[in-house]
């Protein structure tokens, strides 16, 4: 398995671990488990790990550590992680989405463009688990894989000067939230009342590579009320564990 | 304790307070932001005994004007712009100390197109995920406004009057030579462009803290500049559809989905954050290994100021 991967320079601080060229969850999760294993070893002259969806890119002080070295560190530790036989333990984030309304604008025009009912579009977007692939674009946004097909529908023409945080949408045959109020070319569908990026938390982050996400359609009065506990730090944020 | 540095008569094109950046979050989707020229920091931050990476104010072209609200030891480095205190010229790359009540211009670019201005004790300001950095995209604090009060961990004034020796100051040319270390895509890319890339000058067409575009030979790809998303950082430079060459900077996104000639090297990042449109650029390859004894070597040239400085905590 290791002879499809290649080690090569990122100018001189950086090396990336380039897998085979093509998005498949087999990939995902080599790639996870490299990267959980790094992270475990806590090496002192790594100062980053980014992965992505066919590369983790690692990034170190090159004051402190060679490229050389550095390489050899890490086919050290993916060659123990590699013929450990557990795979990634992996949570599911649950997102309760209130749909349409005023915060969902193009809920209706998914629905159309698909000759399905605005019901129907909750129904496919919220009965099945996303995984996080990548985190990129924005701080904390969560490159997810695995939409239905049957509600795919095309970037905006010319996109919004703002979309607000927590909005979810639709690109193309992907889905994906919000975490910071940007502008944006996604389809809105809907808005979740739980911040995925909070910098007064102790975790500021709620989405890692790796976690999937659960979207959980709520009317607009729980919607409000969550929003309200959330505001008087009551509410708990649902994160479960991923049945086998 | 916090001190009352300087008010904000005019924030001017762009002011914000940098340090050397947020490090460890890049795999959260957070830029490394900081100081787009991390080597005039890091000097005005040895100048005033500082820290190294101690929070700075980065002026970029101008237009700016603060009054002193205490005295306060300081020191400019980076780009001439124009700098004045009370209308005469200030003191550039060498301590002083900033009477309160006087008034700090910069006029607009002379020489180079990003100032900073580094206190003594470092400036005051709320840090998010370990860094004062501020990334307005991502919602990490906010630019200069006119009217602004900024502080400082300190209204010391005790440092020795101390400059750079001229010949160790940088110079900010119009036309530089830039190293770079190739990337994994170069395949992607015909040949013929990528030898274009290397052979011929690039121009800076417009820029920001994010990205900076290119003019010049536009080049042409094998089948598609289109890749699967990847990291990218301060440095890369990627190949977007166009053909024409774009350098991320400090404030990059952490992915991209276009290919990549490589990374310019470390050691000359503060080359580029100072090109003004207009300026041009000569790219040269060379290995990493390279890269790393240049890295080194000005790791070491600053790690010399700090020894010659004495650290004053901040906080």
């Amino acid at each position: 398995m290791m002879r499809d991967i290649q080690y090569v320079p990122f100018g001189e601080n950086g090396i990336k671990i380039v897998f085979p060229n093509h998005i498949s969850q087999e990939i995902h999760e080599r790639i996870l488990k490299l990267y959980q294993s790094i992270k475990r070893h806590a090496v002192e002259s790594i100062t980053d790990i980014v992965p992505s969806y066919t590369v983790l890119t690692v990034y170190f002080n090159e004051t402190l550590i060679s490229f050389n070295q550095m390489k050899e560190k890490l086919e050290s530790i993916w060659a123990s992680a590699d013929t450990k036989e557990e795979t990634a333990s992996s949570r599911v984030v649950v997102l309760p989405v209130y749909y349409g309304g005023g915060v969902g604008e193009d809920l209706e025009k998914v629905a159309s463009v698909n000759n399905v009912s605005a019901e129907e579009v909750i129904d496919l977007h919220s009965s099945r688990d996303y995984l996080t692939y990548m985190i990129g674009f924005l701080p904390g946004f969560p490159y997810l894989g695995g939409m239905d097909e049957r509600i795919a529908t095309p970037r905006l023409e010319k996109p919004r000067a703002r979309v607000e945080a927590g909005s979810v949408g639709i690109a193309g045959s992907q889905t994906g939230v919000y975490p910071i109020g940007s502008p944006g070319g996604w389809n809105i569908i809907g808005q979740t009342p739980v911040p995925i990026v909070d910098f007064t938390r102790e975790e500021p982050f709620l989405i890692e590579m790796g976690d999937y996400i659960r979207f959980r359609p709520v009317q607009h009065t729980e919607y409000e009320d969550i929003k309200e506990r959330i505001k008087n730090g009551s509410y708990t944020i649902e994160i479960v564990d991923k049945e086998a | 304790m916090s001190y009352p540095l300087c008010s904000i008569e005019k924030a001017g094109i762009l002011t914000s307070i940098q340090d050397l950046g947020r490090f460890g979050y890049q795999h959260y989707g957070v830029p490394i932001s900081g100081a787009m020229d991390k080597v005039a920091l890091q000097i005005g931050n040895g100048l005033v005994g500082n820290d190294l990476g101690a929070a700075c104010l980065e002026v970029t072209m101008g237009g700016t004007t603060l009054k002193a609200s205490h005295d306060h030891l300081v020191a400019i480095t980076g780009a001439d712009l124009d700098a004045k205190l009370n209308g005469k010229k200030a003191p550039l790359w060498s301590t002083f100390i900033w009477r309160k009540g006087t008034t700090l211009t910069f006029k607009g670019p002379v020489e180079g197109i990003r100032a900073y201005i580094a206190v003594q004790g470092g400036i005051d300001s709320e840090s998010i995920l370990g860094s004062q950095s501020v990334y307005e995209r991502g919602q990490m604090g906010r630019h200069i406004q006119s009217g602004d009060q900024l502080y400082s961990y300190s209204n010391q004034v005790d440092r020795k009057r101390i400059g750079l020796s001229h010949d160790k100051r940088p110079s900010y040319d119009k036309e530089v030579d830039v190293r770079l270390v190739g990337s994994q895509h170069q395949s992607y890319i015909k040949k013929e462009s990528i030898e274009a890339f290397f052979n011929t000058s690039y121009t800076v067409s417009t820029g920001d803290r994010m990205g900076i575009q290119l003019d010049g030979e536009a080049m042409t790809f094998e089948d598609t500049g289109d890749i699967i998303s990847e990291a990218v950082t301060f440095g890369t430079v990627q190949v977007p559809s166009s053909g024409m060459p774009v350098i991320l900077m400090a404030d990059s996104q952490t992915t991209g989905g276009y290919v990549t000639i490589g990374n310019i090297v470390r050691a000359d990042l503060w080359k580029i954050a100072q090109l003004p449109p207009g300026g041009k650029i000569n790219f040269h390859k060379i290995s990493h290994e390279e890269a790393r004894k240049l890295s080194k070597n000005l790791h070491s040239f600053l790690s010399s100021l700090q020894k010659e400085a004495k650290y004053i905590p901040s906080k």
